[in-house]
């Protein structure tokens, strides 16, 4: 998919875009046709979620259930651009506000009417401290939101803020009363096409179609979330036909199988998120460049990407991903280039002066620690093949392996040299430009700095013009590799598969499954 | 009360102290010193050989000895020299038990992670014997409080599943080798603690240890030099069978993800991470279970074998 | 009697004191911020000390744990931190399905070592004899999660027979299902998923008992009494079934009973295989999560299932063995 497509389209062409069904196109695939359909889609999630409150819910499986039960204002298009929802329109009379215009006669579950007050109310208590959302602080741009008329919300921003919309206007929408009813968190109520019905610990969420959504109303009547932790069972239980469809995680060797398999459609796509091997540049010996860079050509990510993940992922550049609109291939990175490492090592004075096939400086080994985490076999892979490209080149690499919480907690403050670990859902480049890597933000744990470039990433957020915001980013991107923060090994993808029996399923780059509502599989 | 006596043999969580009840039967090594070791353990090895249990585990275990010591012969590849163009590859001529997830040869991987393997067994057996043989004496010994506590800890651990416990401890001090076998140490103490109290109890009033006190002899000497021989059997018959138990735990911690940890070879983490690839290459955790069963029988029959020739009671028992 | 068993009830408190206290220090030597798993990597230090503050985990330990166990003296588990729900709510959804499964895996075991262990017992070492225990033996060296693999190989993958994941309605739902409605539909889906978590986890209690069944009847066949009994002229049958195996009884019932302690040990394992919705499942992810009051109370509940189940078992030893009452 080439993202550089839509570089130059601008937000204000949207604006009178109005579609039924919160932007989805007409299913492909009408009950007109032949062959009787079966009455539950079953699909497969790796994950149960923690809470079913939107707002409070801070895991991608809470996210694909909103998809089915709520509406938010915004939604985000194959593309990472904000399309029309529950809002119909909005404007951005000058940087500090937003208003938006309301679609009438929507109906939550309950039978209750959908207004401003329940979009008020949602964004309230986000922000409220009292109410602890995990993500409060990523609403922090929003100062206050008034209600101008039962159709009509106003939001006032402390300060710019262009991501606003794909980021914070995604939000699902709980109605005003949320926090009246009992057991809110465990049995969402919305405005979408699917009504929630069951969730069964850790065993599986169901939901039927809501038969008086606003939108094109739901194909088939039940939708059933199945939660299956391993990533082998998950595909196993696709190919026993107990599910339909299964999407990443995924293992490469069974995406590769089901590939050669008729019954099965396999959707892969760029995805929204890096694996990323991060410097700890407050490490003595990693406070020097040349060494930064040396390493940073010893990742093989060509083998990474086409071995270990099977093609399936592309081999990283920078922090701007393929698939945005911010992506330019002027940027360059640090292809595997052992030769290169050798001469920049030399250069820092690191040299095999003892024979040992260790490279050595002042009578010290040249050793380095990589860090990763067990939850993630694709990164404990990455992790030992880096390993083994480090130590053939000299380095003596050990790798290190916690569980995430652990890990987590070392790598935020700073204990440690070399971390293995991703970040997701980057639909807008401000997400990890902005927060982990402008000098002065908090979850800068690797204690990068450069004064150019933090002035480039604040000045992007502030901003709305899609084209000046990608030059911004394009300049910060290779700043970032200038002066190695990090480096980009693998792009993730993005894979679904489904039932070849099965129509109407559009997978994003996102992993969002809205489209399901327009899901069919054949009996 | 024989199967009283069975039950808490099992390792159970009955609460109830045991009785020096069975103090009468007779065990091999029931003479009162030292002497006499090299005919006794004639008589045992003679025993030993007639037991099939036994002579079948031995083997079992001896190969998986050879194999570790003879490792850097045996193995045909360099354990951890990668071919990423050769990923996942079946069995074939070139590599007998085909290739792991990066291209190294399974074959040599299993024979190198028989040492990781029995190195594991074997210390955190160690440690869990050595704990649970000095608190067990200490409590048998001068019961009272002493006792009263160690017993209490030991009815603790005994009352919930302890492989919770491994996952917690091993969490708490990082996966490691090392922490696997400190983690395993720590939960498998308690079944030792037990046995030897007991055998203590029921040893520590029998008239050669009267007479030995008579002399003048100090408690740790009565301890280590008289009765700790005497209490022996039973405690090597469950460091074999224990064995067996703490490769099966560490391939379990591997299995979440707390095991051994790469690139080390143990058997565990090879097939728990080939758990992964189970559709496309069923041989890189079908094989190392293998291995483990394999090695796991070897102690259990070599265990019971044991057994079987030091507790005449039990005789018949397979 | 009932004073005997008035003191073992009153054994269990300090064990699960004990318990309690242990895990409590344990889960928080683990490194990890439950603040920070909870939050994630966006999080800010404010909303991080806001958060901990709110968890409670602000303050000393010692403080925390005399809340604590003031808390669960009045059987209030608190709640979970990643859930937002009550423990006690989290436990008692998963715990039944837990129950279910040891129940299965202990009728699965039963059934293959009864025969088995009479088998070789009334052939001792005919062949028969020799392959029954060889396998008794191999039961018991293998990983349970290895063969939950291989068990999904053969007949999730390869012969897609059963379904490879997930539990069915309740049995005890599917059965009132049945009842009510006449479908037979939930009950046959509930006991298909059933089926292979219940063999992997059966299989070493089935190589335990079958031993223990064998060992004890060779004891009994061989004792005064039925070499009398056989000189008597009774048939060999009869003093198979009526002298033999009903002394074998006795010992089977002690190694069930601790075997379903160690049931739900390897549960754990068999549920995260075939992603059983049991309490082994919520503990393990808790722990892996940091959520320190669903750890806690989810041990503690074992912890005193396990109790009780001992308790259980001595008395059911009782009752079968009036000797032992005396």
């Amino acid at each position: 998919m080439n993202a550089k497509r839509f570089a130059g389209y601008a937000l204000a062409g949207l604006l009178a875009f109005s579609m039924a069904g919160c932007g989805e196109k007409p299913s492909p695939s009408s009950p007109a046709q032949s062959g009787s359909y079966k009455d539950t889609l079953n699909i497969g999630l790796d994950v149960e979620p923690e809470t079913l409150d939107p707002r409070l819910a801070r895991d991608i499986s809470a996210t694909r259930v909103f998809e089915q039960v709520c509406d938010s204002l915004v939604e985000v298009n194959e593309q990472l651009e904000p399309i029309p929802c529950l809002a119909e329109s909005w404007e951005n009379p000058d940087e500090l506000t937003w208003i938006f215009k309301l679609r009438q006669g929507v109906k939550f579950h309950d039978g209750s009417d959908f207004d401003a007050e329940d979009v008020k109310h949602t964004f309230d208590t986000i922000r409220d401290p009292e109410f602890g959302a995990v993500y409060a602080a990523n609403y922090a741009s929003i100062s206050e939101v008034v209600v101008e008329d039962p159709y009509t919300v106003k939001f006032i921003l402390s300060e710019p803020y262009a991501p606003l919309l794909v980021y914070n206007m995604t939000l699902p929408i709980v109605p005003a009363e949320a926090d009246d009813m009992e057991g809110f968190s465990e049995h969402p109520i919305g405005t979408g096409p699917y009504v929630f019905k069951e969730w069964s610990r850790n065993s599986k969420l169901t939901m039927e179609a809501n038969p008086d959504y606003w939108g094109e109303k739901a194909k088939t009547q039940n939708l059933v979330f199945h939660i299956v932790p391993e990533n082998a069972t998950r595909v196993a239980a696709l190919e026993a036909g107990d599910v339909d469809l299964v999407h990443t995680p995924l293992t490469p060797q069974d995406i590769q199988r089901l590939q050669q398999d008729p019954r099965f459609v396999v959707d892969t796509m760029s995805g929204l998120g890096i694996h990323q091997a991060a410097f700890n540049h407050n490490v003595e010996l990693l406070k020097d460049k040349r060494v930064r860079m040396a390493l940073a050509h010893l990742i093989d990510k060509e083998t990474m990407a086409q071995e270990l993940c099977q093609g399936i992922e592309r081999p990283g550049v920078s922090v701007l991903l393929p698939t945005s609109w911010a992506w330019s291939d002027s940027v360059t990175g640090f292809p595997y280039d052992p030769e290169k490492a050798k001469a920049l090592f030399k250069e820092a004075g690191w040299e095999d002066s003892d024979g040992d096939g260790i490279l050595d400086k002042d009578g010290n080994k040249l050793t380095v620690t990589i860090y990763t985490y067990t939850q993630d076999d694709l990164k404990m892979q990455m992790a030992e093949y880096m390993q083994n490209t480090f130590t053939s080149a000299g380095v003596d690499a050990q790798v290190k392996i916690g569980e995430w919480p652990s890990f987590i907690d070392d790598v935020s403050k700073g204990n440690y040299e070399i971390a293995v670990f991703g970040m997701m859902n980057m639909i807008d480049p401000d997400k990890y430009l902005f927060t982990y890597l402008r000098s002065t933000s908090p979850s800068n744990w690797g204690g990068y700095s450069s004064a150019e470039f933090d002035s480039l990433v604040e000045q992007a957020r502030k901003i709305s013009d899609q084209s000046e915001r990608a030059k911004l980013y394009q300049k910060a991107a290779q700043i970032n590799n200038d002066e190695v923060m990090h480096d980009v090994m693998v792009y993730q993808g993005y894979v679904a598969i489904h039932s070849a029996k099965m129509e109407g399923f559009t997978p994003h780059p996102a992993g969002y499954w809205r489209s399901l509502r327009n899901a069919t599989v054949q009996d | 009360m024989e199967a009283a006596e069975n039950r808490r043999e099992t390792g159970g969580g009955a609460s109830l102290p045991t009785g020096p009840g069975d103090g009468k039967q007779k065990r091999l090594g029931d003479s009162p010193s030292m002497g006499g070791f090299l005919r006794r353990a004639k008589v045992f090895l003679r025993r030993m050989l007639r037991s099939k249990s036994a002579v079948i585990g031995g083997t079992l275990i001896l190969i998986v000895v050879l194999a570790a010591l003879l490792a850097p012969r045996l193995a045909p590849y360099n354990p951890y020299e990668m071919q990423m163009g050769n990923r996942l590859s079946p069995p074939s001529a070139e590599h007998l038990l085909g290739t792991d997830q990066y291209g190294r040869d399974l074959l040599s991987r299993i024979i190198y992670g028989s040492i990781v393997s029995l190195q594991v067994g074997v210390i955190a057996v160690g440690f869990a014997a050595a704990l649970g043989v000095l608190l067990g004496l200490l409590a048998g010994y001068y019961g009272g409080w002493a006792d009263r506590l160690i017993m209490g800890l030991v009815d603790v651990f005994l009352a919930f599943p302890v492989i919770l416990l491994a996952i917690a401890l091993v969490a708490a001090l990082g996966p490691s080798p090392r922490n696997v076998m400190l983690a395993l140490g720590l939960i498998y103490w308690t079944t030792y603690a037990r046995t030897v109290r007991s055998s203590v109890l029921a040893i520590k009033e029998e008239e050669y240890i009267l007479a030995a006190r008579t002399t003048g002899a100090g408690d740790m000497r009565i301890i280590f030099l008289h009765i700790l021989p005497n209490a022996l059997a039973p405690i090597i018959v469950m460091a074999t069978l224990g064995l067996g138990t703490a490769i099966i735990s560490e391939s379990t911690l591997s299995f979440l993800g707390l095991g051994v940890q790469a690139p080390e070879a143990s058997w565990g983490n090879t097939m728990a991470f080939g758990l992964k690839f189970l559709r496309d290459a069923p041989h890189l955790s079908i094989f190392p279970g293998l291995a483990i069963m394999l090695t796991v029988l070897g102690f259990n029959l070599l265990g019971n074998g044991i057994r079987d020739v030091t507790d005449p009671k039990l005789n018949g028992r397979f | 009697m009932a004073k005997y068993i008035f003191k073992r009830i009153l054994q269990i408190i300090p064990v699960v004191l004990g318990i309690t206290i242990i895990v409590f220090f344990l889960i928080r030597l683990i490194p990890g911020d439950p603040a920070l798993a909870l939050l994630g990597t966006d999080a800010t230090p404010e909303e991080l000390a806001r958060t901990r503050a709110r968890l409670g985990l602000d303050k000393s330990y010692l403080v925390q744990l005399a809340l604590y166990l003031r808390d669960i003296f009045t059987l209030n588990f608190g709640e979970s931190i990643v859930q937002h729900k009550p423990v006690m709510e989290i436990i008692g959804s998963s715990f039944p399905a837990t129950l279910e499964l040891a129940v299965a895996a202990i009728i699965v075991s039963l059934v293959v070592a009864v025969p088995l262990g009479v088998l070789s017992a009334v052939k001792q070492n005919s062949w028969a004899d020799y392959v029954s225990m060889f396998f008794a033996q191999l039961g018991t060296s293998m990983p349970v999660f290895w063969i939950g693999l291989l068990l999904i190989l053969a007949f999730s993958l390869k012969l897609q027979w059963l379904p490879s994941f997930g539990r069915g309605e309740p049995l005890a739902e599917a059965v009132g299902a049945l009842f009510a409605t006449g479908s037979a539909a939930p009950l046959l889906d509930s006991l298909r998923r059933l089926l292979l978590p219940a063999v992997s986890l059966g299989v070493m209690g089935a190589a335990l008992i079958s031993r223990m069944i064998r060992s004890t009847m060779l004891e009994v066949l061989d004792s005064d009494y039925v070499r009398t009994a056989r000189a008597k002229g009774t048939r060999e049958g009869k003093v198979v079934l009526k002298h033999a195996f009903r002394n074998a009884l006795l010992p089977v019932v002690t190694t069930v009973g601790l075997q379903f302690g160690s049931l739900l040990g390897g549960a754990i394992v068999t549920e995260t295989v075939f992603a059983w919705p049991g309490i082994g499942r919520v503990i393990v992810t808790a722990i892996f999560q940091r959520d320190f009051p669903l750890v806690q109370g989810g041990v503690i509940c074992v912890a005193v299932a396990f109790a009780t189940l001992n308790l259980l078992v001595d008395l059911l030893y009782a009752v079968i063995n009036p000797k032992l009452r005396a």
